[in-house]
């Protein structure tokens, strides 16, 4: 069997793995077909095993940094001047372009990276997108580029930045490295309900729920932000509406799997302590922490301990709350240390109010 | 020949339907069929008013003409009077079977029970695939009336008229022609047609003859509707059934369902059944919806939906299955039930029903059941560790078999092999990250027991529910937690202390590695050295090595910086104080040397090796020239020895 065949077969295999949320199996399929690639000979190959693979183990396992090493050994490569000949294909660009989106992305979702650095590499991405001639497909890098902005301090250049990906987006096909669009206006959504821009950010999720075909994943986001947007809003209608969302959301979070359940678990945590249901909110902080435990994200573990912390504050043991409080507010320092605002932080403070809150109380 | 007008405009009538109403345009066969039927049982209605006792059997004929995108349905029931043909025809919204049954229901006739075509629309459904429809009738009504045997044809393009006209005809009862839009002329192809009456209208109750075939292509009667001699020709029956409708499955452990339901209804207790018959099936196939399970529903014998919403329950994706419930409501498009307490009895007798049946198949020979639970377990596993299926969980937790080093095993099995902890409880060993399993492999073998892979997705859930709901049954114990090393016995003060020195040696060695050294004992004796790696270290390795590898453009140094700058753990070498080995190397390590620091740099280039982890290129080149150097060394000592 040749070699493309074997590549190719790994490379379905994988896919069909990843369907059936056997991530590690996927993985092992992954780093069979890429150990097969000799990326001097077909760079553009190896290029989309490494962008699939570290999609893969990113956002499933929660091996950012892993992630982001094979995706340096792309870059580094592609601006190797012994590869200089391959990159001028269209498929060489391509390939480029979603490796460069992909480190932008997880450097920041991880917050493994300073903000102004993950600006040079995608400084870098454009530059290559614009000197080939594939204008339109900085859309992809735009993407990143707004929430990185958003990250830097510059809310309402990040909002924009979106914005425009949105209207470039419009102009590609499905064949264009960029996200598709939808998956755009999800982020969208995602930056307002993240500055606090509800009503607008609540609109489009409307809209979201309202598109035919939305992929489950997107779908999810539009239910995590929306409930998130609604609770915090606060009508009396709003909390009922985000409970149903919560309720269909985590539904389909476990059929998506057991990595997008985090982020709806965090969401239904505190529509059930706003009920008043305390000892299922200490049930959902215990997935919580186990789900931090098992993908090991900085992110992941900050929410739990908020979660636990107000778990804890619930029964009275407010010793073990202040204990997940100090915890999540170091994690949280740590994660603002890459940017220029504290979403973190502040995000912890809230939850030490309710702790607060919740001593006060007492008789 | 007399024009009309249709009291509604058709063709806005037919995109509503086509939107709103059906998800799927193979349903007008299912309305054809529904109306050839109804029209059947009106004949044999009439002859029971009218005392006459000589009436064909019911029969209904399904004639493609794959050619001319011609198809026709043909009945022998009770035609269509030019009243009624004005009457329910042409007028949306008013069904002359609607009538029929409540006339029936007024005269207290289960014949009523039967008709479901109660919303006067099927006939207008056609025109989701025809362009042009003719109905040839003559009514059994008129033909006794007045003994003129008259027939009549009604013609629609879909527009807002119709044509009626007088027409020849011997045959009481209805002809519809129908010819197909071009897009649609796949419903003149007899394999289609008869996988679509197969599936929409299999228990009828009616014949239906696809071509002129002799046999019908329809089951006509449901296998539950048949008297059997016995519990066991039952059950083949039902069995028999079950292959045939999914054809390609095994069909392991089939499940004959004659339920009772109960549920209560302005304030007043009803009852119903549930019959049918479902299987364990031996494939996984995703429907559209992402879901898994096919349960083919049907209500008063027509079929409803292949994957009806909340009957099954959500763990029972594996289940295949053809369900009937007559309590049922179904919606307007017919094509789902209204979600009603009625619904909820359902899905409780369809959870418990199969439940018991689990468990009984538990308790006779499990083999082929714990294959096909594997098979399924990531739909299984899922649903088994949520916190509302306790008993879902207690009826699957001991024949679900988790992935082990060796092979798939129960935890009925697991426990056979496995050590007792000082409460007499089973140690149930895993590991979560399937890379380490390698090394776990040597350690686990020496112990002579097994270790399960919980790097599945909810395998550790399903481990610790386990635990949580039989405390008195296992010990969890996962053997690659950095922060407990379950597999290794710590040295006691005194003998830690002899190791002091070879500890110390190996720490100055493998700082260059960013790992520190650990005495401990393990099994087996002749493994000398263990490593524990955590991920963040693994990932910054390789991330040294890409740099050291390649060398970084400008834009990525900073990002790369920042990744590098961060703090993570070193990794740790367990050496075994049991392994002669390393005995050896104690006695040697405080007096340093060459010798000493090449055997710390191959245990850490070995174990390395042992445990599976993928190796970076300047890695590979650094550990081979590590043991190289070794060889190097013992040679250069042979040498010396023998040299006089």
């Amino acid at each position: 069997m040749n070699t493309f065949k074997d590549v190719d077969s790994l490379y379905y295999r994988a896919v069909e793995l990843i369907a059936k949320q056997q991530f590690v199996a996927a993985k092992v399929l992954f780093e069979d077909a890429i150990d097969r690639v000799d990326p001097w000979r077909d760079f553009v190959l190896y290029a989309y095993l490494i962008h699939m693979y570290s999609e893969t183990i990113a956002v499933f396992m929660g091996e950012s940094e892993s992630a982001l090493a094979a995706l340096t050994r792309v870059l580094a490569l592609g601006n190797d001047p012994a590869l200089e000949a391959e990159l001028h294909g269209r498929d060489a660009i391509y390939a480029l372009t979603k490796v460069y989106a992909t480190f932008a992305r997880v450097g920041r979702v991880r917050n493994a990276i300073h903000a102004r650095h993950i600006i040079e590499v995608l400084d870098a991405a454009d530059a290559l997108i614009e000197g080939a001639g594939y204008s339109l497909w900085r859309d992809a890098t735009m993407e990143e580029r707004a929430w990185v902005l958003v990250d830097l301090g510059r809310a309402e250049e990040g909002l924009e930045m979106m914005r425009q990906a949105i209207r470039l987006g419009r102009n590609n096909d499905e064949s264009a490295p960029g996200m598709q669009l939808q998956h755009k206006q999800v982020q969208l959504m995602r930056l307002l309900e993240d500055l606090d821009q509800h009503d607008e950010g609540i609109a489009i999720a409307r809209d979201l729920l309202e598109t035919e075909a939305l992929r489950s994943t997107l779908l999810l986001a539009v239910y995590r932000s929306l409930s998130q947007m609604l609770l915090q809003r606060g009508g009396d209608e709003d909390h009922w509406e985000a409970r149903q969302l919560v309720e269909q959301g985590v539904t389909l979070a476990q059929r998506c799997g057991q990595p997008w359940q985090l982020g709806m678990l965090a969401v239904h945590f505190d529509v059930v302590d706003a009920d008043s249901q305390h000892g299922r909110a200490v049930f959902i902080a215990q997935q919580l922490l186990d789900g931090a435990r098992k993908l090991d994200t900085d992110d992941d573990w900050c929410a739990a301990y908020q979660a636990m912390a107000v778990g804890h504050a619930n029964f009275h043991r407010f010793d073990k709350a202040e204990e997940c409080l100090q915890k999540a507010e170091a994690l949280a320092r740590k994660l603002d240390a890459n940017t220029a605002r504290t979403y973190y932080q502040d995000k912890t403070g809230s939850f030490r109010a309710r702790v607060e809150a919740k001593r006060e109380e007492l008789p | 020949m007399s024009e009309h007008d249709i009291q509604f405009e058709i063709e806005g009538v037919i995109q509503l339907l086509a939107k709103n109403l059906y998800s799927d345009t193979d349903v007008f066969l299912r309305e054809m069929i529904q109306n050839a039927k109804d029209s059947t049982l009106k004949r044999k209605e009439l002859a029971k008013e009218r005392g006459e006792g000589d009436v064909p059997a019911p029969r209904i004929d399904v004639i493609a003409h794959p050619e001319e995108g011609v198809l026709i349905i043909e009945d022998n029931g009770a035609g269509l009077t030019r009243e009624e043909i004005h009457e329910y025809l042409s007028t949306i919204g008013r069904s002359g079977t609607r009538i029929l049954r409540d006339q029936l229901e007024r005269a207290g006739r289960l014949e009523a029970e039967a008709l479901i075509g109660q919303f006067g629309i099927g006939m207008l459904s056609a025109f989701l695939v025809a362009e042009e429809i003719e109905l040839h009738t003559r009514a059994a009504a008129a033909a006794a009336d007045d003994g003129k045997g008259e027939g009549l044809r009604w013609r629609s393009s879909g527009g807002k008229s119709y044509e009626v006209e007088e027409l020849e005809r011997d045959m009481i009862g209805t002809t519809v022609t129908l010819k197909l839009q071009d897009k649609h002329k796949r419903y003149a192809h007899e394999y289609n047609l008869s996988e679509i009456i197969r599936r929409y209208a299999d228990f009828v109750g009616v014949p239906i003859h696809l071509n002129g075939a002799q046999d019908p292509v329809n089951m006509v009667r449901a296998p539950w509707q048949v008297e059997y001699d016995s519990a066991a020709a039952r059950q083949d029956a039902h069995g028999s059934y079950w292959r045939s409708r999914f054809i390609g499955e095994v069909g392991l452990a089939i499940l004959v369902l004659d339920e009772a339901i109960e549920w209560r209804e302005d304030g007043e207790l009803k009852e119903g059944r549930v019959e049918g018959v479902v299987g364990l099936a031996n494939s996984r196939v995703y429907g559209n919806s992402g879901t898994l399970h096919q349960l083919d529903l049907y209500v008063r014998n027509m079929f409803i939906s292949s994957q009806p919403v909340g009957l099954l329950p959500r763990w029972a994706d594996f289940m295949r299955g053809v369900v009937q419930c007559d309590q049922l409501r179904p919606n307007a498009a017919r094509d789902g039930v209204m979600q009603d307490s009625i619904v909820r009895a359902v899905h409780r007798a369809l959870d418990d029903a199969i439940v018991r049946h689990l468990r009984e198949l538990a308790e006779g020979d499990q083999r082929q059941l714990v294959g096909i639970l594997r098979l399924h377990a990531p739909s299984i596993l899922p649903v088994a560790v949520r916190p509302d299926q306790g008993r879902f969980f207690k009826a699957i937790a001991d024949l679900v078999p988790l992935r082990t080093e060796h092979r798939p095993m129960t935890m009925p099995d697991y426990r056979k092999t496995a050590p007792k902890s000082a409460s007499r409880r089973h140690i149930v060993s895993y590991v979560r990250d399937y890379m380490a399993m390698n090394q776990y492999r040597m350690l686990v073998a020496a112990r002579k027991v097994h270790v399960f892979d919980a790097s599945e997705p909810f395998a550790e859930e399903f481990l610790q529910r386990y635990a949580q709901t039989y405390p008195e049954r296992i010990e969890l114990r996962r053997l690659d937690a950095e922060e407990r090393a379950d597999f290794l016995e710590a040295l006691p003060a005194e003998e830690l202390l002899r190791y002091r020195g070879l500890q110390t040696a190996g720490d100055r060695v493998l700082k260059g590695e960013d790992c520190r050294v650990e005495v401990a004992r393990f099994e087996p004796d002749e493994l000398p050295a263990l490593i524990v790696e955590p991920r963040r270290r693994r990932s910054r390795r390789e991330m040294e090595g890409v740099v050291e590898e390649l060398g970084l453009p400008a834009f990525l140094e900073g990002a790369v910086g920042d990744i590098l700058r961060e703090e993570v753990e070193p990794a740790v070498l367990y050496l075994n104080a049991s392994n002669p080995t390393i005995k050896a190397l104690a006695r040697h390590a405080p007096c340093g040397g060459a010798l000493v620091d090449a055997s710390f740099r191959a245990l850490y280039a070995n174990a390395s090796l042992l445990s599976g982890r993928r190796l970076a290129e300047n890695e590979t080149r650094r550990f081979f020239s590590h043991n190289t150097a070794l060889l190097d060394l013992l040679l250069a000592t042979e040498s010396a020895e023998i040299e006089p």
